[in-house]
């Protein structure tokens, strides 16, 4: 009885259980292939003792999409990478850790063009590469039309705000760095039907007193107005300079005072 | 035994595969407050709400488009929004090859809230060809759910006088949902890069 229940289970599930295997197949085959394009031809191991991905099952508006990477363990991380695999350009964002950066969170809002792995890999000393990915269902994010008005877009191109917490340990202050600028996909489309050519963050550059919180290579994956929340320790007089390169070679430079 | 824990294995992975068609029928319930259609094309941002009807069309459902399929001489057409290269690339370019319904004619920025002369101009040489004149040929027009680009689309379809317009708002992650086969599709007229 047992065994005809299974059976008939199977009969009736088993077209959607063929395509659900395919499917992890394709994922898995998509990966790799994107991985190589980005790393190289290395290997790249299971990271769920380095990383931990927290990526919403659903969202609400995919060029919107809230993602967290969190920095567990204690082995020596250089490089953080935030790979949307179905995305046309995969690679969301590559941070490069410095001397200031503190290991926590690192939290970034990006778009989704369709449902697709998300992919976070670090780097550790020794030059080894792990991985750890969250599948999401979500879609069209790249090609979401800016939510403003042109005018006041390219006015405040470029300014950026740092929201700090205040906390009782000195050594670690959680931010949050906040850029004003539309990071067009170029997949987006003006009131009148014609395409807004991308212009994208390429670069952009934390640092507090002359000490290197992060280096962060961007892309279109990046939802507008791109916002990037991690942990800094305060070195030398704690001023925090943030350098921000678009792919347009415009450049920003904005100052924050030390937090007293 | 072997054969129960496979049989276990995939039962898991068809109750998780499963939980896309729960989600629909959650979808589905939340049209009850769809807006309203436009009074001509949809300006506004092209992912959102989308209305439960179309005035001079249908609304079609999986089932129904997949019956009608293998039915019926059919035009597909899909107005998902193709990718389009930076001029300046800081990382690799790797478009995704896109996965539509079979037989889907794919015409990427048709279904904007304005369109170019020459994308009017494709897109009407293209279902005068597909259709071979015959204005009764059932046209059917998708691309990802809550995607107002469809709706759009649909309705220049309805304008051009085809009077059997099918709009397929639950778009193709329904359809991979249902487990339906897909066909990778290249992008074709103006809006192609």
């Amino acid at each position: 009885m047992k065994r005809l229940l299974m059976v008939a289970v199977l009969m009736v599930s088993g077209v959607t259980c063929a395509v659900a295997d395919d499917e992890m197949a394709e994922r898995e085959a998509r990966w790799r292939s994107v991985a190589t394009d980005i790393f190289g031809e290395r290997a790249i191991e299971d990271g769920s003792a380095l990383l931990k991905l927290k990526v919403p099952e659903q969202a609400m508006n995919a060029a919107l999409v809230p993602i967290s990477v969190e920095l567990i363990g204690d082995r020596p991380i250089t490089t953080v990478s935030v790979v949307i695999d179905n995305n046309p350009m995969p690679l969301a964002g590559r941070f490069k850790l410095g001397p200031a950066f503190v290991r926590d969170d690192i939290k970034m809002r990006v778009r989704v063009n369709e449902y697709t792995l998300i992919h976070a890999v670090a780097e550790t000393e020794d030059g080894k590469l792990y991985a750890v990915s969250h599948y999401i269902r979500a879609a069209g994010g790249c090609s979401a039309p800016d939510a403003r008005a042109s005018a006041d877009v390219l006015a405040r191109m470029g300014k950026m705000q740092l929201r700090r917490e205040r906390s009782s340990d000195l050594t670690q202050v959680p931010t949050r760095l906040l850029i004003s600028h539309p990071n067009y996909s170029g997949m987006q489309q003006n009131a009148s039907g014609d395409y807004t050519p991308a212009r994208y963050l390429e670069r952009v550059s934390v640092s507090v007193g002359g000490a290197k919180v992060f280096d962060m290579e961007g892309g279109i994956s990046l939802s507008e107005d791109p916002s990037i929340a991690f942990s800094y320790a305060p070195k030398g007089n704690g001023e925090i300079e943030v350098k921000v390169q678009d792919s347009s070679a415009a450049q920003f430079l904005q100052h924050f005072d030390a937090l007293k | 035994m072997r054969w129960q824990s496979a049989t276990i294995r995939m039962v898991v992975i068809c109750a998780v595969a499963a939980m896309p068609t729960l989600l629909m029928v959650a979808n589905a319930r939340a049209q009850a407050d769809s807006p309203p259609e436009p009074e001509g094309y949809w300006q506004g941002p092209m992912n959102g709400r989308v209305p439960a009807t179309i005035t001079g069309g249908a609304v079609i459902d999986t089932q129904a488009l997949a019956a009608l399929l293998d039915r019926e001489q059919v035009v597909v057409i899909d107005v998902f929004p193709a990718p389009r290269r930076p001029e300046y690339l800081s990382s690799p370019w790797r478009p995704v090859p896109h996965h539509g319904v079979p037989r889907s004619v794919w015409i990427p920025g048709m279904g904007s809230g304005v369109i170019s002369a020459a994308m009017t101009e494709h897109f009407r040489a293209r279902l005068s060809a597909l259709t071979g004149g015959d204005h009764d040929r059932p046209v059917v027009v998708y691309c990802r759910a809550d995607c107002w680009a469809s709706w759009n689309a649909a309705k220049r379809v309805i304008a051009e006088g085809y009077r059997r317009v099918f709009w397929y708002p639950d778009g193709i992650e329904a359809w991979q949902n249902a487990g339906l086969p897909t066909a990778v599709v290249e992008p074709e007229g103006p809006g192609v890069q």
